[in-house]
C-alpha cells in the first residue's frame, strides 16, 4: 500500500520512469549504458568541487575546467620527464593544486567575495583566458596524447565490449562524493563550512572564521580538480582548451542539482551522461551530443521560473 | 462583526484580504488572515518580531503569491497579479531596511515612481518628484544616494511610494531607528498623506506612534490575527499584552 | 559649459566623416576594425547597464554574418539589404533565447551566453552542407562596394554612429531610469511599477540586433563566413576587455577602450603573433582588481579632487 501512495508522488514516478529507461537501454544497447555511466561520473567528479566552491564561498569559477587542464599538463610532463606512471602523479598534483588554490585564492579571489556577482565573474572569466592562453603559448595549442598500455584494455563479455579503465571515472565519483560528505557532516571544518554557506554572517557572529573557511574549500576544490586532471591526462588528449567545456557542463549540473544539492548533481549527470551516449550512438547524430547539455539546461530554467511564476 | 452593520460599509473598503496565507517550504508565515482597510483609515500592524508582518506586505504588493486565500482591491481579486502592475494601479509601499537606488540622486530616486507606475513624462515626473520632495520636506534633491542621510533616505522611500499616486501606501518601519522629533516631524507628514485621501498601512513597534496615528489595529503573532480593534482597546487585550506587545517610545 | 562639449563632438565627427579623404588604405582599414569592436563594446556596456552580463556577443555577431551571407547568396540583392537581414535575424534569435533565459538573470544569463557562441557554433557546422556551407562556410562572390575602403568605411562608420545614438538614448531618457533600477535593486524597481522582464527583452534583443548588424557588415566586408571565424571567442572578448578598460556603464568609456586596446592591440599583434589574448586575459583580471570602473573612472577621481 505505501508503494502505491508513494507511486503517485511525481518524483517517485520519475525516478520509477529513469529505472526503467535505464533497464531498457542496457537491454537493447549495453554498451551505451555502460559509456553512460562512465561519462556520467566524469561529469559528476568534475562538478562536485565546482559545486562545492559555489555553495560555501559563493563564487563562480569559470576557470574551473582549466584547473583541470593544467593538472593534465602537469600529468602529461610529470610522465614524460621521469617515465613512470601518471597515475604516480596523482599524490604530488594533489599538493600542488592545494598550493596553487591558496594562492589563487589570495590573489584573485579574496579581493573579490564583496564585490557584485558581475565583477566575480569577470574575472574568473579573465582568469580561465589567462590559463588558456598560458597554456598555448607554453605547450602550443596541439593536443599531446599519453600512451598508458593499461587505459586501452577492455573487456569482451558476449557481444558487449567496453573500456575498463573509464571505471576509474566511477569510482571517483563515488569516492569524492562519499568525501566531501563525510568532510561536510563529520569534520569540524566541514560543518563550519555548511554554516558559513548558509549565513555567512551568522557563522561570523558564532565564531567560525569565515576566511579561513573560504580559503580551505577553494584551495580544496582546486587540488580535486588538478587531481581528477591527471586521471584525465592518462585516457585523454590534452590541450589548451580542453578544460572549457567541461566548466560549462558543470555549472549546467550545478545549476539543475541547485546550489548546495551535492546528490542532485549525481542523478543529473547520469542524465547527461546517458542522454549524450544515447545521442552517440545514434549514427549520423553523433556532433549533436554537445548541444545536449545546452538543452538541458535552457529546460531547467524554463522549468524553474515556470515553477517560480505559479508558486 | 461590521457586516450586519451597514451594506455601505463595504464600499469603503479598498483593500482587504481573505483567509490569507503564505507558506514557505514548510514554514507557515501566515495563516488564514483576514484584514479590511478601509478608504481614508490608518491601520497599524503590529505584533512580536517575525510575526509576519513584513511577510504580509509582501504577500499583499505581489513579491510572493499567496499559498491560500485572496486579495481584494477596489472590489477585484489581485491575487494573481504580477507586483508591478499592483504598483500601477495604485498600491504602495515602503521597506523595513532602505533600498535606495545608488546610483541615481534622491530627485531621480523620487521620479522612477512617477516615470514607471504612472507613465508620466520627464518633465512630468521631474514636476511631480519635486513636488513630493517639497511635501515630505526634502531639499537639495540632486544630492547623490551616498550623501544622504539616514532620515533624507527614509523620507525618499516614502516620496518614491508616493510619486506612483498611490490609493494605498504600506509604510514598514518607518520610525525604526530615528530620533524622538524626527518621529514627531514624521508622523504630521504621515497625517498629512492621509488627509489627501490616501489609505494607510502602518507596521510599528514603536507604540506611541500606533496610539496616536492609527484608527484602529491588527495584531498578528506567528502569522495569525491575534486581535482587531482600536489601539485602546487591543493594548488591554490580555493575549496581545502575552503575545509581548513591544516597546513604548 | 556644455557648448564647448558640443563644438568638440560635432569637430569629432566631421572629422570622422571626412578621413577617407586623407588617410590612407592601411589606417582606413584598421580604423575601422576598430570601430567595429567599438560598436560591439558599446552595445555590450549596454545590456550591462541593465545589470546583465552577456559573454555571447560572437554568438550574435556570426548569426549576423550567417544570415546576411546566406541571404547574399541564395537571392543576390544589395548586400545593404543582406546586412539588415543579418541585424534582424541576429535579433529574433535573441528574442527566443531572452524567452528561454531572462525570467532567471543573473549568472544564469550570463553562462548560458558563455555557451551561447559555442552552441552556434557547433549547430552551423552540423547543419547540413547546403544549408549553410558546413565547416568550410560560405564565400561570396564580391565584398561589399567591391572592396572599396572609402564606402566600406563609412558604412561601418554609419553602424557605429547608429551604435552611439542608441547608447546615449539609453543614457539621456527615461530608459536610463529603468535600467538603473532594474541593476541597482530589482525590488525596487518592481515597486515603481516596472516591468523588469519586458525591459530586459527589449534591450537584449536591441543590443543584440546591433551585435549581428556588424557581424553582417563584417562577411559583407571580407566577403566569406564560416563557423570558426565568424564565432570566434574574439568577438565576445576583446569588445568586453575594452569596455571593462575604458569604463563600464558609459558611452565613451568603451569608446576610450576601444581606441586604447585596438591601437595597443595592433601592436601586440606585431610582436606576439600567437597567444596574445593572454595580455587582455591579464587586463581583465587587472582592471576589476584595481581599476573596476576602468579609464573613465579614473578621469572622474582626478578631476574631483581637483
Amino acid at each position: 500500500m505505501q508503494i502505491v501512495s508513494k507511486l503517485r508522488e511525481s518524483r517517485y514516478q520519475v525516478i520509477l520512469g529513469a529505472i526503467l529507461v535505464a533497464v531498457i537501454i542496457l537491454a537493447v544497447k549495453p554498451e551505451v549504458m555502460l559509456e553512460g555511466i562512465q561519462r556520467s561520473s566524469l561529469y559528476a567528479v568534475i562538478a562536485l568541487p565546482m559545486a562545492l566552491i559555489l555553495g560555501i564561498v559563493g563564487i563562480i569559477n569559470l576557470a574551473h575546467g582549466d584547473f583541470m587542464m593544467l593538472g593534465s599538463y602537469m600529468a602529461y610532463w610529470f610522465a614524460v620527464k621521469s617515465g613512470l606512471d601518471p597515475l604516480l602523479a596523482m599524490i604530488p598534483a594533489m599538493l600542488a593544486f592545494f598550493l596553487i588554490g591558496i594562492l589563487t585564492f589570495y590573489a584573485l579571489i579574496k579581493p573579490v567575495l564583496g564585490s557584485p556577482e558581475l565583477n566575480q565573474l569577470l574575472l574568473t572569466f579573465g582568469l580561465s583566458l589567462v590559463l588558456e592562453e598560458a597554456a598555448s603559448l607554453s605547450f602550443t595549442s596541439a593536443p599531446l596524447k599519453l600512451s598508458v598500455p593499461y587505459v586501452s584494455a577492455s573487456l569482451t563479455i558476449g557481444d558487449l565490449t567496453f573500456g575498463t579503465f573509464e571505471f576509474v571515472y566511477v569510482l571517483a565519483a563515488m569516492l569524492v562524493f562519499y568525501i566531501i560528505n563525510l568532510f561536510l557532516k563529520k569534520t569540524r571544518i566541514g560543518r563550519a563550512a555548511r554554516a558559513v554557506g548558509q549565513n555567512p554572517k551568522g557563522a561570523k557572529l558564532v565564531g567560525i572564521d569565515v576566511n579561513k573557511t573560504y580559503l580551505i574549500i577553494f584551495s580544496l576544490s582546486i587540488a580535486i580538480i588538478g587531481t581528477i586532471g591527471v586521471i584525465f591526462a592518462m585516457r585523454h588528449s590534452v590541450f589548451p582548451v580542453m578544460g572549457a567545456p567541461y566548466t560549462m557542463k558543470s555549472f549546467c549540473l550545478i545549476a539543475m542539482a541547485g546550489i548546495g544539492n551535492i546528490t542532485g548533481i549525481l542523478w543529473y549527470s547520469a542524465l547527461l551522461g546517458v542522454s549524450e551516449s544515447i545521442i552517440t550512438a545514434i549514427p549520423g547524430a553523433a556532433g549533436w551530443a554537445d548541444l545536449v547539455f545546452f538543452a538541458l539546461i535552457v529546460g531547467t530554467i524554463l522549468i524553474r521560473s515556470y515553477q517560480q511564476r505559479v508558486k | 462583526m461590521f457586516e450586519g452593520f451597514s451594506i455601505n460599509m463595504q464600499d469603503n473598503v479598498i483593500l482587504k484580504t481573505e483567509k490569507l496565507s503564505r507558506h514557505f517550504w514548510g514554514l507557515v508565515a501566515l495563516t488564514q488572515v483576514d484584514m479590511e482597510l478601509k478608504r481614508g483609515e490608518i491601520l497599524g500592524i503590529i505584533g512580536p518580531n517575525g510575526a509576519g508582518k513584513t511577510t504580509f506586505i509582501n504577500v499583499l504588493t505581489g513579491l510572493f503569491p499567496p499559498t491560500e486565500g485572496r486579495i481584494i482591491y477596489e472590489g477585484k481579486d489581485i491575487s494573481a497579479l504580477p507586483a508591478h502592475i499592483r504598483s500601477r494601479i495604485g498600491i504602495a509601499r515602503t521597506f523595513q531596511i532602505s533600498r535606495p537606488l545608488v546610483d541615481l540622486t534622491l530627485l531621480e530616486n523620487v521620479m522612477t515612481g512617477a516615470l514607471f507606475a504612472r507613465g508620466l513624462t520627464r518633465l512630468q515626473a521631474i514636476k511631480k518628484a519635486s513636488d513630493v520632495c517639497g511635501f515630505m520636506g526634502l531639499h537639495d534633491v540632486d544630492k547623490p544616494v551616498s550623501k544622504l542621510t539616514a532620515l533624507e533616505i527614509k523620507k525618499m522611500e516614502v516620496a518614491r511610494a508616493l510619486s506612483t499616486d498611490p490609493k494605498v501606501l504600506m509604510l514598514d518601519e518607518l520610525m525604526a531607528g530615528i530620533s524622538s522629533d524626527e518621529a514627531d516631524e514624521m508622523m504630521d507628514l504621515i497625517k498629512k498623506i492621509r488627509n489627501q485621501g490616501i489609505s494607510l498601512c502602518v507596521i510599528e513597534h514603536v507604540m506611541r506612534v500606533i496610539a496616536a496615528l492609527t484608527d484602529r489595529v491588527i495584531v498578528l503573532d506567528w502569522g495569525r490575527t491575534l486581535a482587531e480593534g482600536p489601539y485602546s482597546e487591543v493594548s488591554h487585550n490580555p493575549m496581545v499584552i502575552k503575545a509581548y506587545l513591544g516597546e513604548d517610545a | 559649459m556644455k557648448n564647448w562639449k558640443a563644438w568638440v563632438i560635432a569637430a569629432l565627427f566631421l572629422a570622422a566623416v571626412s578621413l577617407p579623404f586623407y588617410t590612407g588604405t592601411y589606417l582606413l582599414h584598421t580604423i575601422y576594425i576598430i570601430m567595429m569592436y567599438m560598436a560591439l563594446a558599446i552595445s555590450w556596456d549596454m545590456l550591462l547597464r541593465a545589470g546583465q552580463l552577456s559573454f555571447g556577443i560572437a554568438g550574435l555577431f556570426g548569426i549576423g554574418g550567417y544570415a546576411a551571407t546566406m541571404l547574399q547568396v541564395f537571392t543576390n540583392i544589395n548586400p545593404l539589404i543582406c546586412i539588415l537581414f543579418g541585424a534582424i535575424m541576429a535579433g529574433l534569435i535573441s528574442l527566443l533565447i531572452g524567452l528561454a533565459t531572462l525570467r532567471l538573470r543573473g549568472m544564469y544569463f550570463a553562462i548560458i551566453t558563455l555557451a551561447m557562441a559555442e552552441i552556434f557554433r557547433v549547430i552551423i557546422r552540423n547543419l547540413p552542407d547546403t544549408w549553410t556551407g558546413g565547416a568550410m562556410g560560405i564565400v561570396l562572390n564580391n565584398a561589399i562596394f567591391n572592396g572599396d575602403v572609402k564606402q566600406t568605411y563609412w558604412l561601418v562608420f554609419s553602424i557605429l554612429l547608429i551604435t552611439i545614438v542608441l547608447s546615449e538614448v539609453f543614457n539621456k531618457s527615461r530608459i536610463r531610469f529603468a535600467i538603473t533600477s532594474i541593476r541597482n535593486d530589482e525590488i525596487v524597481a518592481v515597486s515603481s511599477g516596472i516591468d523588469i522582464f519586458k525591459w530586459l527583452m527589449v534591450i537584449f534583443i536591441i543590443t543584440s540586433t546591433l551585435q549581428g548588424l556588424v557581424g553582417a557588415a563584417y562577411t559583407e566586408i571580407y566577403g566569406s563566413v564560416n563557423p570558426d571565424a565568424n564565432f570566434s571567442a574574439h568577438y565576445s572578448l576583446l569588445p568586453l576587455a575594452m569596455a571593462l578598460l575604458g569604463g563600464m556603464r558609459s558611452t565613451w568609456g568603451p569608446v576610450i577602450g576601444a581606441i586604447v586596446l585596438g591601437l595597443a592591440g595592433e601592436y601586440l599583434k606585431l610582436l606576439m603573433p600567437y597567444g596574445y589574448l593572454i595580455i587582455y586575459g591579464l587586463i581583465i583580471i587587472l582592471v576589476i582588481l584595481f581599476l573596476p570602473d576602468g579609464i573613465m573612472g579614473l578621469i572622474k577621481k582626478l578631476t574631483q579632487k581637483k
